[in-house]
């Protein structure tokens, strides 16, 4: 989810209505703090250019 | 009674030599853990008849003329492995209860060589932090400064070894949570490759980062334990089939010709000035002990820290998920805004982050080519006190800037395996360690490794007063 999308309102209709989530005091703005930071933290991983690689399914890290 | 700062080698040579009993040893650290519970907490619970009773079955093996080999080594687990008959609770109130109804195989495999059960280690709720001190079964402290955490998740763990409360500590590690707080309290701990260890009876936090290991005080310790842990298990579909080395017999070679991979980016970036003057010197001993050193770039680490974090949320979310919905006020709050967070991330996200994860993978394939060990800092700078780090806050760890764990984790997304001992002290006496790393499987590197290091320097024995 991107993070310039996200609004504390966007959050608790997901939460909501989507994943049934009973939130407690504080919840909210933790979350929506956190899916901010996270989202800068991924730009990068957004920009590589995979290519047509499949996803790791295997974890074995001689089988890459 | 014996005084227990004895290593495992030490142990069984004595125990299987009937110099003593597996009975005497376990009781000597049983009480050394009792009388150091109450200021560290480093363990969760105690196993004492349990203990015994192995232990009791450990000597009567032995009286029969039989060999075991980890003779009456006491050892302790961090609390999210299963232990038939006692709770697994991940240091978190929603698992107190939860009875296990059968050994986790790791439990299993020291066992049955004669090793003895003494107890369920302190962590990190839920294994999500790296500091270690919001368990809510009680906050673990750090046995060189009552001011600063253990470092987590497997803060009882680091905590048991330092205070030779048992001589073999399991922890687990996700973004490393077994080599933070090993460095952190100056002891060795490492994270093997991915499948190396089952995983089977274990409570997971981010099921394709989780990873199983032991912390000791000596890399001959290690070497003797991970020969037992490691193997294909049938009840871990992550297992690998890859078999075990004797690894007891690899750490003796010398370091001569070894290609010893010192990073230019990254690793090094924002180092505090007494690790930087711990680790070159590390590097210079090495290349004394006959090491050749090779400058190289590990590359992908900004795309792959997004990767591990969007695996690891996303994971651990789904996990705890029929938690968050039945009983939300059981997690401390910091934690259950990770875990929730986690919800919120979508499954094409998931799936870039895995794939980012295969191509970054076949780059360090490329990359570890050009030497055998990697040498790098265990972290950046130590651990802030108590106050200043508390787990309470559900900031991730770093985000925005460089965090503490950014040594750590890159191995535990690609799953090649890291090792950390001691190798020196901060201005105010903190623990700081060295990480080895080395390519899939080759566990032999590392552990030789930091074994030549340990012979010729005597970090490792050092203790807190």
């Amino acid at each position: 989810m991107s993070g310039a999308l996200l609004t504390p309102k966007l959050v608790f209709t997901i939460a909501a209505e989507q994943l049934r989530l009973p939130l407690l005091d504080g919840d909210l703005d933790a979350i929506v703090g956190l899916l901010e930071e996270l989202s800068a933290e991924t730009v990068a991983m957004h920009s590589v250019k995979v290519g047509e690689r499949e996803p790791a399914t295997t974890y074995d890290p001689s089988l890459s | 009674m014996t005084v227990p700062t004895e290593t495992c080698l030490q142990i069984i040579r004595r125990v299987q030599g009937r110099e003593c009993t597996a009975r005497s040893i376990v009781d000597a650290y049983l009480a050394r853990s009792e009388q150091y519970q109450d200021k560290y907490r480093g363990f969760i619970q105690l196993t004492p008849d349990l203990a015994r009773k192995q232990a009791e079955r450990v000597d009567a093996i032995i009286g029969m003329g039989r060999k075991l080999p980890l003779a009456g080594v006491p050892f302790a687990v961090k609390d999210l492995i299963d232990v038939r008959g006692t709770a697994t609770t991940a240091g978190c109130q929603v698992f107190k209860n939860r009875l296990a109804d059968q050994d986790a195989t790791i439990i299993k495999k020291l066992v049955a060589v004669g090793a003895v059960f003494m107890g369920k280690l302190n962590m990190h709720e839920c294994a999500f932090g790296h500091s270690g001190d919001n368990s809510s079964l009680g906050r673990c402290l750090n046995p060189w400064s009552d001011s600063h955490s253990p470092g987590g998740s497997s803060s009882g763990s680091a905590v048991a070894i330092a205070l030779d409360l048992c001589p073999i500590a399991i922890g687990s590690d996700t973004g490393g949570s077994i080599r933070f707080p090993a460095a952190t309290c100056g002891v060795l701990g490492i994270k093997p490759t991915y499948g190396r260890i089952s995983r089977a009876g274990a409570l997971p936090l981010a099921w394709s980062l989780d990873h199983l290991g032991p912390m000791t005080r000596t890399a001959e310790d290690c070497a003797l334990i991970l020969r037992v842990l490691a193997g294909n298990d049938p009840a871990d579909p992550s297992s690998s089939k890859q078999p075990a080395v004797d690894y007891s017999e690899e750490i003796s070679k010398p370091l001569t010709g070894v290609r010893l991979g010192v990073p230019t980016n990254w690793f090094f970036d924002d180092l505090d000035a007494d690790v930087a003057s711990s680790i070159t010197k590390v590097i210079d001993q090495l290349i004394e002990q006959g090491a050749t050193r090779v400058d190289c770039e590990i590359p992908f680490l900004s795309e792959m820290r997004g990767a591990h974090r969007t695996i690891l949320f996303a994971e651990s979310a789904n996990y705890h998920r029929p938690y968050l919905e039945s009983q939300p006020e059981k997690y401390s709050p910091g934690v259950r805004h990770l875990l929730q967070t986690g919800l919120f991330i979508s499954a094409t996200d998931y799936l870039q982050a895995q794939r980012v994860r295969r191509y970054a993978r076949e780059q360090w394939v490329k990359c570890f080519s050009q030497f055998d060990v990697l040498v790098t800092p265990s972290f950046n700078r130590p651990m802030a006190p108590i106050e200043s780090a508390s787990s309470g806050d559900s900031r991730i760890d770093g985000m925005g800037g460089r965090a503490i764990l950014d040594t750590l984790w890159p191995f535990n997304l690609s799953g090649y395996p890291a090792l950390t001992t001691p190798c020196g002290f901060t201005t105010r006496g903190l623990p700081i360690g060295v990480q080895f790393a080395a390519r899939p499987f080759d566990e032999a590197a590392i552990l030789r490794t930091a074994h030549q290091f340990q012979l010729i320097t005597d970090w490792h024995l050092k203790r807190p007063s």
